[in-house]
């Protein structure tokens, strides 16, 4: 499982990574990095959380 | 049900029975003014803010914004579908994230405090002039770079601007375009002052964007100026209020703040859902359109309910219940998707600070209040709140 960022979306609200602190960290300088490029199935549930809550609709699954 | 007008005075007073309406009938149906179609379930007003493709917010010829844009010489993100949304708001992208407006903390907390230090103490005042209206005004006039100190004709032009989306006619009208004439007049000047001396505040970020070709024109930088200046005081200026009149409603959650002010954060969250300052934004469609199977017919103006999706039972268990301790995330209160509102990181930190600093003198005392809410069906919040000690 993969997830995809739209950047020209993302304004480091940071819900993602309040939701799966696992795969998203917000930088100092607000931008996004991924931790994980393959990601485990267990984080489907809180990955699915993050898509869903983010605000700007910036985050999609893949696989 | 017979066609409802959203401006009869029962339903100005408290939308929210009616709402509830509209959510039984239909995922769209025809009220007044103008025959807007309104969406109000949670789910399909989700479904219109993701299909921006279907429903543009880009106002017809004869629509109220429409004259916004005609006078100012350009469109604001609210009023753009893509690529113009984006051209404009990646200028303004970065200003407004959690970290980037940290460092407003400390301004925010010392401006609550001095005006609370003013409230007449005779156990009576109304915190809409004193509070809920200066803070939010000050605060997006130092971050745009203009005098804070003419509050009152900030309060005054943005009142305009809010009149003529509320659909006002005749010499009301009249009046609040030459008031809205008069704010394009004092922020074309401020613009230009910043082309001659360039500076780091909003408004120098925004002439600082025309030297790029294409990207920002004269009329698209007034336009943004004034979305930023009246968005981001009318629309705090009413979360707190309505914040604040929901807490003096329920004793209980108020006492749960004081007990725990780190309830704090997720009691704005609520707030934004309960009060939803804007009550809904509207799109248009410009063809025969299917929702959830009604067909909104090609040139309709929609009306997109935050304020009913966020009191939807089907998303919110027990919605018309204020509970600061609920799951809140996901409310539509400022919009969702493309056009999320760009100011929702300050307006919680406002919020946020406000309601902390108020809340040793709302807990003080027993409060008895007066509301007032704003004549509007697009903003809702107090117009006058007067609290009174009760003997």
């Amino acid at each position: 499982m993969k997830i995809i960022v739209d950047y020209d979306l993302c304004e480091a609200n940071a819900l993602c990574m309040d939701s799966c602190p696992e795969v998203f960290r917000v930088e100092e300088d607000d931008s996004l990095t991924i931790l994980m490029s393959e990601i485990p199935e267990k984080l489907r549930g809180k990955l699915e959380e993050s898509v869903r809550l983010c605000p700007r609709q910036a985050l999609r699954i893949e696989g | 049900m017979a066609r409802v007008n959203l401006l009869d005075p029962e339903t100005l007073a408290n939308p929210y029975p009616l709402y509830a309406e509209l959510r039984r009938e239909a995922p769209a149906v025809q009220v007044d003014p103008n025959g807007m179609w309104a969406v109000t379930r949670f789910a399909d007003v989700v479904e219109v803010l993701r299909r921006v493709d279907d429903f543009s917010s880009e106002p017809a010829d004869d629509d109220r914004e429409k004259l916004f844009e005609n006078a100012f010489g350009g469109a604001n993100i609210i009023g753009s579908d893509n690529p113009r949304h984006d051209r404009l708001r990646s200028i303004m992208q970065k200003r407004f994230t959690p970290r980037r407006l940290g460092h407003l903390q400390g301004r925010v907390e010392d401006l609550s405090r001095e005006l609370l230090a003013s409230l007449a103490s005779d156990g009576e005042f109304d915190l809409v002039p004193t509070y809920t209206v200066p803070l939010p005004v000050v605060v997006i006039a130092e971050l745009l770079g203009v005098e804070a100190n003419r509050v009152d004709d900030f309060k005054r032009w943005s009142n305009a601007l809010v009149a003529i989306v509320n659909s006002a006619e005749g010499a009301e009208r009249q009046s609040a375009l030459a008031e809205v004439g008069e704010l394009a007049k004092y922020l074309s000047a401020a613009a230009e002052r910043r082309r001659q001396d360039p500076a780091e505040d909003l408004i120098g970020a925004l002439v600082a964007a025309e030297k790029e070709p294409g990207r920002i024109s004269a009329g698209e930088v007034l336009s943004y100026c004034i979305l930023l200046l009246a968005a981001g005081n009318e629309t705090t200026t009413n979360l707190i209020g309505g914040m604040i009149s929901a807490l003096i409603d329920n004793p209980d959650q108020l006492a749960l703040l004081r007990d725990d002010p780190s309830l704090i954060p997720n009691a704005v969250e609520e707030g934004l859902r309960y009060c939803s300052p804007v009550q809904g934004l509207f799109r248009r469609v410009l063809q025969d359109t299917q929702l959830n199977g009604v067909t909104i017919p090609a040139g309709s103006r929609v009306w997109v309910c935050y304020a009913s999706a966020n009191r939807d039972p089907e998303r919110f268990q027990d919605p018309d219940r204020f509970d600061i301790k609920r799951d809140c995330r996901g409310h539509v209160a400022f919009g969702w998707g493309l056009h999320f509102c760009l100011g929702s990181n300050l307006a919680r930190r406002e919020a946020r600070v406000a309601i902390s600093a108020l809340l040793p003198l709302l807990c003080e005392s027993n409060f008895s209040q007066a509301v007032e809410w704003l004549p509007s069906w697009v903003i809702r919040g107090p117009k006058a709140l007067v609290l009174r000690k009760a003997a």
